[in-house]
């Protein structure tokens, strides 16, 4: 099998929504020092459900999914991605990109008008900078202003 | 006496290094994939090697799903990974980890015993090949 036909299958998206929900409530337990009963007391769902999903088996319906992310103070935001861009970033091995967690690393790059106006605003915190962007930054909206 | 090497597993990209036992040119997780083939099985191997890569990626899997085999004797650690129906062994070596064997819930215990079996057989080839590099390089 490919790699590219795991990524297109259900199984492999379905574990991953799975794998993360047991996460996000195992997570909040054991840094809570609480047990299943206690959780699912917090939920007002049975021992049994609470289970289930500590067990990755998770398959309800999308109300429930959103009910449980808001009960641990996580909101569940859903990215609908192209899927050969990314398999495109997975072969590149930047499939972190797409993860919550995932913190992108800041350059100083000139990668479009964006990109320069967010390198800007980093430089902006470095005193030693400071004077240079404002400067570019001045120039910029002088030249965007122009007609 | 069968020849092992080692190949990286391509349907996972992980944040460690998972291979896969490969026994005279044959790749363990394409024997197997080859046997799963028409069965409703497919389905649940797939999940699997999701479980292995989201393990690989230094995450945590529930316990239903993953457990370190008891009973190690080589201190080399064991793991299976789990789904309703079928099992997949690997070991764990510096930075990364190897499947080994793969097999079904009704026969767990052959399995456990068959992928132990593989296990020894590989580390001991391993070892020759290494003792062998080492007289070879000594000038």
């Amino acid at each position: 099998m490919k790699r590219s036909e795991l990524l297109k299958s259900p199984e492999y998206w379905m574990a991953e929504i799975q794998l993360q929900l047991f996460s996000l409530i195992e997570n909040f337990r054991t840094k809570n020092k609480l047990t299943k009963t206690a959780i699912a007391k917090k939920l007002g769902v049975s021992k049994g459900y609470v289970t289930q999903v500590l067990n990755g088996d998770f398959d309800h319906k999308i109300s429930k999914l959103v009910e449980l992310s808001l009960a641990f103070d996580k909101v569940p935001i859903v990215h609908f991605v192209d899927a050969e861009k990314y398999i495109a970033d997975d072969a590149q091995g930047k499939k972190e990109i797409y993860r919550q967690e995932f913190k992108p690393v800041q350059h100083f790059t000139f990668n479009g008008m964006k990109g320069f106006e967010s390198s800007l605003n980093i430089a902006k915190l470095l005193p030693a900078t400071y004077q240079i962007a404002e400067r570019a930054e001045k120039s910029i909206s002088g030249f965007v202003q122009q007609p | 006496m069968a020849k092992f090497v080692t190949v990286r597993v391509e349907e996972i990209n992980a944040k460690e290094v998972v291979e896969q036992l490969v026994i005279d040119d044959k790749k363990q997780l394409d024997v197997f994939q080859e046997a799963l083939k028409g069965t409703t099985y497919l389905s649940e191997y797939k999940t699997i090697l999701k479980y292995i890569e989201y393990l690989a990626d230094g995450n945590t899997l529930p316990e239903a799903k993953f457990r370190h085999l008891k009973g190690v004797t080589d201190g080399i650690t064991e793991y299976e990974f789990k789904s309703k129906h079928l099992r997949i062994y690997a070991i764990q070596f510096p930075l990364k980890k190897i499947v080994i064997f793969l097999g079904y819930k009704n026969t767990q215990d052959k399995d456990i015993a068959e992928f132990r079996s593989l296990k020894a057989e590989f580390i001991a080839q391993k070892k020759q090949d290494n003792e062998k590099k080492r007289t070879t390089q000594k000038p």
